[in-house]
């Protein structure tokens, strides 16, 4: 395929021949966009899935009710298959005690932001997380900034130090400053308290696993800016396969942004997606309930695999 | 299976994530899940990340349990900026085919040596983020253990990543040309001296 690309038809070239999934296409794969065929991530990630045939089994985090389709497919390549998840929803099942204390994050968390929710109505916030990798433009920040704002609904956003190139970050702070009702800034956070707070209507993601299967778990919809990787493929599905989120154009202007919050905290799309969301969490907990299909799944993966040689 | 502490004859798991965030994260969570199904757990972090918890979560943070210990290994890169929280990805990924085994290699020498001198159970199964599998599936052999490959994404994902090869068989990646899409697009990816790394190795 020889391309001159000026216009980005080439990425809507449908993919149909992959066991276990239909309707995507060639944007929704990792490197969709790369044209160097000795780009050194390509080839490492490449190579590290492919090695990872020759392992004993794989784990997939997901149930098998989210992908029962994909999850086929990953068995017809290969040799055992464990989908275990959400893994949050099967801590929750076990007395945590001393393991409480090992915490997760690489950055200093702020609990202050759950106060704030405490303090907004149920369901009314849209919280607002790019991940710990993403680096955006100021022009970006402030588009999403005046979207948000111009929604008038009241928003949590997680700016880190690091999320934006430049000095946005005082932009960001005397934004907030002024916002004070509708607005809350902070660093970093314990997303899986956030998602699961009452106050909270509506994920803005970059549609990374983690962010997007602790949402999902908690039962809120999305809305998906995703960015690299495999996060162009979760969105698809999150939007496409579970109903459960829309899709915010790569390059973000803020009268989309307020149109999608609006859309999901007042329009009848959102009524429909927060009850899809709802059925998914039912589901994500029974697989993770005592006899559910992720706690099987774990059991035999130790069973099978990691006992193996006792 | 409950776990007992103390029990040096328990099956004992090496857990080891690629070194990036979400993978930790999801990485933790399956080890408190196996510890809970009464494995004796060594998670393995690069001293970088070890770092960068003990300044967010206080110098006591990764001092565990007793059969929940971290350990640490090199990352092989130069030394960061004492205020940096993430690395660059491709010196990143370099290193781990380069220096990962010989670093792992010497951690499992490190821990077979504890298992003889009675303060841990000898390994017996190593649980690798599926992105290692270039060392880990032969230093999980070399000690004769099972070795699984954890994969912290969803289905669709793990199956999007196994799927590079043959698109790249069908010649649909890489892109032939030169990419003139908006820049908006491509600034999505890093600060200025990174942007020609970010456009190729993230190119969405």
């Amino acid at each position: 395929m020889c391309l001159s690309i000026a216009d980005e038809s080439y990425l809507h070239t449908t993919i149909d021949w992959i066991p276990g999934m239909k309707d995507t296409c060639l944007m929704d794969f990792p490197f969709a966009r790369n044209t160097n065929p000795d780009n050194y991530a390509f080839r490492f990630l490449m190579d590290s899935v492919e090695g990872a045939v020759r392992a004993s089994a794989i784990i997939v985090h997901t149930f098998d009710a989210l992908e029962p389709d994909v999850l086929d497919g990953l068995s017809s390549i290969f040799p055992h298959v464990y989908a275990i998840g959400p893994y949050q929803l099967l801590l929750n099942q076990i007395p945590e005690d001393g393991l409480k204390s090992i915490g997760y994050s690489l950055r200093k968390e702020e609990g202050d932001c759950l106060q704030w929710l405490d303090t907004k109505e149920p369901k009314s916030v849209v919280y607002v997380n790019f991940g710990s990798l993403i680096v955006i433009k100021a022009e970006q920040l402030v588009e999403f900034a005046m979207g948000l704002a111009n929604s008038k609904h009241p928003f949590l956003w997680i700016i880190r130090s690091d999320l934006v190139i430049g000095d946005a970050a005082i932009l960001a702070s005397e934004f907030a400053e002024k916002n004070q009702e509708q607005c809350y800034i902070a660093s970093w956070c314990q997303q899986e308290e956030v998602l699961n707070h009452p106050s909270v209507g509506v994920f803005l993601t970059h549609s990374g696993w983690n962010s997007t299967i602790e949402s999902l778990a908690a039962g809120v919809p999305m809305i998906c800016w995703p960015f690299f990787a495999d996060q162009p493929m979760n969105c698809r599905y999150t939007c496409k396969e579970w109903g459960i989120g829309m899709k915010i154009d790569d390059i973000v202007k803020r009268e989309e942004v307020e149109k999608l919050v609006r859309e999901l905290m007042e329009g009848e799309k959102g009524v429909k997606m927060r009850e899809k969301a709802t059925d998914w969490k039912k589901l994500a907990e029974e697989a993770a309930g005592p006899d559910g299909s992720s706690s099987i799944s774990i059991e035999k993966l130790v069973n099978e695999v990691l006992l193996s040689n006792n | 299976m409950e776990s007992k502490t103390g029990a040096y004859n328990r099956p004992h798991a090496v857990v080891i994530p690629i070194p990036f965030q979400s993978h930790i994260k999801a990485m933790l969570k399956l080890a408190k899940l196996l510890h809970h199904k009464g494995f004796y757990i060594t998670f393995v972090n690069t001293e970088f990340n070890h770092n960068l918890f003990l300044r967010s979560r206080g110098p006591r943070s990764l001092d565990g349990l007793p059969d929940f210990r971290f350990e640490t290994i090199p990352d092989g890169l130069p030394p960061s900026d004492v205020e940096a929280m993430t690395q660059d990805e491709a010196s990143l990924f370099n290193s781990i085919t380069k220096n990962f085994l010989a670093f792992f290699q010497h951690l499992l020498a490190k821990l077979r040596k504890n298992s003889l001198s009675s303060n841990s159970p000898s390994v017996t199964c190593i649980v690798s983020d599926g992105f290692m599998s270039s060392f880990t599936i032969k230093a999980a052999e070399e000690i004769g253990v099972p070795v699984v490959m954890s994969f912290t994404m969803s289905a669709c994902g793990v199956m999007a990543f196994k799927q590079l090869n043959t698109l790249r068989v069908k010649g649909l990646t890489p892109l032939k040309g030169t990419y003139f899409a908006a820049e908006n697009v491509f600034l999505n990816w890093g600060a200025c001296s990174k942007l020609q790394f970010h456009v190729s190795f993230y190119s969405r």
